[in-house]
């Protein structure tokens, strides 16, 4: 659809693992949760290939009928194929839902990421240099100039919203929009995001 | 006995007769409850009972218990009214475990994760409402609707119920529903043949919990 974007493109499959407590009885009880996951991931830059894998704690305490809180934390660790895309960190995550109907519900959602982040910049860049290192060549983005990956450890922080709407008892439409800020340093990237999405639950 | 029927004059036979055949045709008393919500819409799942006030109902449950399903992770039916002492059973249909439980006044129960049918039904003993729910499927909601008296039916989408074969007297008629604050009641009497009770009710805000997938831990539900 986009061919710049085109060597960005994923497919993944793997396994889950969960395990939950419910602290009593009833929907107002917390719950406690642990997950771990593993994927294998095919791209379509075989560089970006590899294995992923995770493990979030969550906690989930419903505040009435219509309001539910939820708190994660997860490790995440990816292996990639070329070591350029590697990445390690770990990410906290607050959100707060809220379902006036039985049809839709909003999210609001925080999130502050720990970890690596990959910048691509066409060099000499000091200031990326300064704050990590320059790993590959690039030519994801049919770029005239070849990009440089730089890596580095930053801090990225979301603000989410996010709004759903059911599509019967197993599925859900849901379109989210998200402001995040990358920093490291004198480093600052902002990005926006919008995404769409049908969950299907089996 | 059988001597003194045989000298039974010939018109007192007939005059017995005709009065057999004249309460045979006569409409037995019954109360048809037309439930109505406040903009005149037929309002489905209500029970309507009969409470009599001139004497001591029998309460008799019935000899199998009352069936509750686990399908498509939810409860059916959502309403389920009984009488007192009357032994329910919750199959789960489902290929994924449940959790049903109550944490009402009426009957506080827990069935721990299952499949298939649990051990042995649940005999509820307490008149009042028993809300029951599933520990892991927070949207599965239902109720048990537990009733002093075998007077009673549960409206289905027209918004009706008809209790017949109702001996004649004084009755409090009770109309419940999940969404009713309080039961709606009236004091009514019955006599020969059927009558009509119309209830306007007023509903308010629907509390269950909305159904979703999860799209999992971090992510948002």
């Amino acid at each position: 659809m986009w061919p710049r974007f085109d060597g960005l493109d994923r497919a993944a499959a793997g396994a889950r693992l969960g395990w939950q407590h419910k602290f009593g009885l009833g929907p107002f009880a917390p719950l406690l949760r642990l997950d771990v996951s593993g994927d294998l991931v095919a791209a379509r830059e075989s560089g970006r290939a590899g294995r992923a894998g995770s493990a979030t704690l969550s906690a989930r305490q419903r505040l009435s009928h219509w309001a539910l809180a939820q708190v994660a934390h997860t490790w995440t660790r990816y292996d990639g194929r070329a070591h350029a895309f590697d990445r390690t960190g770990a990410e906290t995550a607050l959100s707060l839902t809220a379902s006036p109907s039985a049809a839709w519900r909003a999210t609001i959602g925080v999130r502050r990421w720990n970890g690596g982040v990959l910048s691509y910049a066409t060099p000499p860049r000091e200031d990326l240099i300064k704050e990590g290192k320059a790993l590959t060549i690039v030519s994801t983005f049919d770029r005239a100039d070849p990009l440089v990956a730089y890596y580095f450890i930053a801090r990225t922080e979301t603000l989410r919203l996010e709004v759903g709407r059911t599509l019967g008892p197993r599925a859900e439409f849901a379109l989210g929009v998200e402001w995040r800020n990358t920093r490291r340093g004198a480093l600052s990237y902002r990005n926006r995001i919008v995404s769409a999405g049908v969950l299907f639950n089996l | 006995m059988n001597r003194k029927i045989s000298t039974l004059p010939a018109g007192a036979l007939a005059c017995l007769l005709a009065l057999v055949s004249f309460a045979g045709d006569a409409p037995a008393p019954a109360v048809r409850v037309d439930i109505r919500d406040s903009q005149g819409n037929p309002v489905e799942d209500a029970v309507a009972s009969l409470h009599p006030l001139d004497r001591e109902p029998q309460l008799v449950p019935p000899a199998e218990p009352v069936s509750i399903v686990q399908r498509g992770q939810e409860f059916q039916p959502y309403v389920t009214p009984v009488v007192v002492g009357t032994r329910v059973r919750f199959p789960n249909e489902d290929s994924v475990q449940h959790h049903v439980f109550s944490l009402s006044r009426a009957m506080a129960f827990d069935l721990p994760l299952y499949r298939g049918e649990p051990p042995a039904p649940i005999a509820f003993e307490r008149a009042g409402i028993v809300s029951l729910g599933c520990n892991i499927h927070d949207w599965m909601s239902a109720y048990v609707v537990v009733l002093a008296t075998p007077h009673f039916g549960r409206s289905g989408a027209e918004g009706e119920v008809s209790i017949d074969l109702l001996p004649a007297g004084r009755y409090r008629l009770e109309v419940w529903h999940p969404r009713l604050r309080e039961p709606e009641t009236r004091e009514i009497v019955v006599d020969a043949g059927p009558t009509t009770q119309v209830i306007s009710v007023t509903l308010g805000a629907d509390r269950r919990i909305r159904r979703a997938p999860d799209s999992g831990p971090g992510g948002y539900r």
